[in-house]
């Protein structure tokens, strides 16, 4: 054997060896670390997971308390008011919680579909999304249609609404949703078919792929406002005349 | 002999490749789940945040009621105090639908052009000024003196921005005006700079704020077509 070429293979085995060894070490580490980790993360995961359940289950059950309590307010009222004014003042609250939106609704109209591009832009992903401006400017175009109710994902719009970015979701009467959006609308249903469909947002999402869908309906169902109506009013006083 | 050693090295070399190929592979992969749970993980805990926030909002708008309600059990057959009350919730949800004219602190928005020639104010600028004073929370709004209600339009045709079926001439400034709860009127300001700024740059228009003790917002006015309900039923 050659002496030369027998030193060469020497270091060359050396230095794989050397290699070898980082490259375990690292091997090793990275399982540790990825070991240590895991579980505890996975752990936490689970335990915010069953909080979050809890209090969305709290928070429903709070709602229905809300609902029933209301009721029976509502129904105290109306029981010992009854023989006051001919009954007057129970007509007018009707008319004014119907005009606030506070009460639940039916009537024919159209139900509007939102959500997001089904591929991506290729200019600029942004643009297949859905975005607080094209909700409210869908809901502006039912107002100028006619419509004399309106829900956005059974959120019911009233004089304070606000549809606004919050993340990936969008806020309305303070409460989070994500797509797809169901907006629905009670008015002429011609009137709001042919006013949304002639619009300039109903082209400009379709020209962007929105993923967007109006029909007719009978007999829509549309909720009343749900919130604090106490909390829309703090700051404000009623001029006399 | 040199040929053997050779191809010995290549083999070592190959094989070293795909090990440090695969290597690097698992460290990116374990990185990676690692990464995705830590987004979850931020996700949860702002989703319970907002939940329980929620949740104590329900707490004590379920404890007034509760408590309305033993007042209500304890007065029985004190009629006054059941009328009063309905006069109470009339006026809430009068006050709601936008029939009364209010009054409070708030802020005047005044939204205008230059050169009339060469710019206009848009139906976009005043729906995104509308929305965005909602989002700020203001409690009632006006534009050019007509009251913003729930099913308030905001169209255009030529020269005009239609609100509450009434024309107005999009070359002149437009008023705006909003009702906050003092202690918060300084935070909707500064968040509402942001959106004024973005329509400024795009859209040729001056906004100007001004922070006001008491404004008046007047109620809708009469035969306004955003305030028609024949064709809603209740139950």
């Amino acid at each position: 054997m050659n002496p030369m070429l027998s030193k060469d293979k020497k270091y060359v085995l050396m230095f794989i060896f050397v290699l070898l060894g980082i490259l375990s070490t690292v091997q090793f580490r990275s399982i540790l670390h990825s070991n240590k980790n895991k579980p505890s993360i996975a752990y936490e995961i689970e335990s915010l997971k069953k909080e979050l359940e809890s209090e969305i289950a709290a928070g429903n059950e709070l709602r229905e308390e809300i609902e029933f309590n209301t009721k029976k307010k509502e129904s105290l009222l109306k029981t010992f008011t009854a023989g006051e004014d001919d009954g007057q003042l129970i007509e007018q609250w009707e008319l004014a919680k119907l005009y606030a939106g506070l009460t639940d609704v039916k009537g024919d109209g159209v139900i509007i579909t939102l959500n997001d591009a089904e591929e991506k832009n290729p200019i600029d992903a942004e643009w297949s999304l859905l975005h607080d401006s094209d909700i409210y400017e869908v809901v502006n175009e039912l107002k100028i249609g006619g419509a004399q109710a309106i829900s956005i994902n059974n959120e019911r719009v009233i004089s304070t609404t606000e549809v606004v970015c919050a993340g990936p979701t969008i806020r309305v009467n303070r409460n989070r949703y994500a797509v797809p959006f169901e907006i629905k609308a009670i008015g002429d249903p011609k009137r709001l078919y042919s006013t949304f469909t002639e619009s300039a947002i109903y082209t400009t999402l379709k020209w962007l792929e929105i993923r967007i869908e109006i029909k007719e309906a009978k007999d829509i169902e549309i909720p009343k406002y749900n919130g604090n109506v106490d909390n829309l009013l703090k700051g404000l006083e009623v001029v006399e005349q | 002999m040199k040929f053997k050693i050779t191809i010995s090295l290549t083999l070592i070399c190959l094989i070293m490749g795909i090990a440090v190929a695969w290597q690097y592979k698992s460290v990116y992969n374990n990185k990676k789940t690692v990464s995705a749970q830590t987004m979850t993980l931020d996700d949860l805990k702002d989703k319970l945040i907002i939940e329980k926030k929620n949740n104590d909002e329900l707490r004590s708008r379920n404890a007034a009621l509760s408590k309305e309600l033993s007042q209500f059990e304890a007065a029985k057959g004190n009629i006054d105090l059941y009328k009063n009350n309905l006069k109470m919730e009339i006026e809430k949800a009068n006050i709601l639908a936008g029939l009364t004219d209010v009054k409070g602190s708030g802020i005047i928005i005044t939204i205008s052009v230059s050169d009339a020639d060469f710019a206009w104010v848009g139906l976009r600028d005043i729906l995104t000024t509308v929305n965005g004073l909602r989002a700020a929370e203001a409690k009632a709004v006006s534009v050019n003196e007509e009251r913003v209600i729930a099913m308030t339009e905001i169209s255009e045709i030529g020269n005009y921005i239609i609100i509450n079926g009434v024309p107005m001439s999009s070359d002149k400034p437009f008023r705006i005006k909003a009702i906050f709860e003092e202690s918060k009127i300084d935070d909707s300001i500064k968040m509402l700079g942001n959106i004024f700024a973005k329509m400024e740059e795009d859209g040729f228009v001056n906004v100007e704020v001004e922070k006001v003790d008491s404004i008046v917002i007047p109620k809708i006015g009469n035969n306004r077509p955003s305030f028609n309900f024949d064709l809603v039923k209740t139950e």
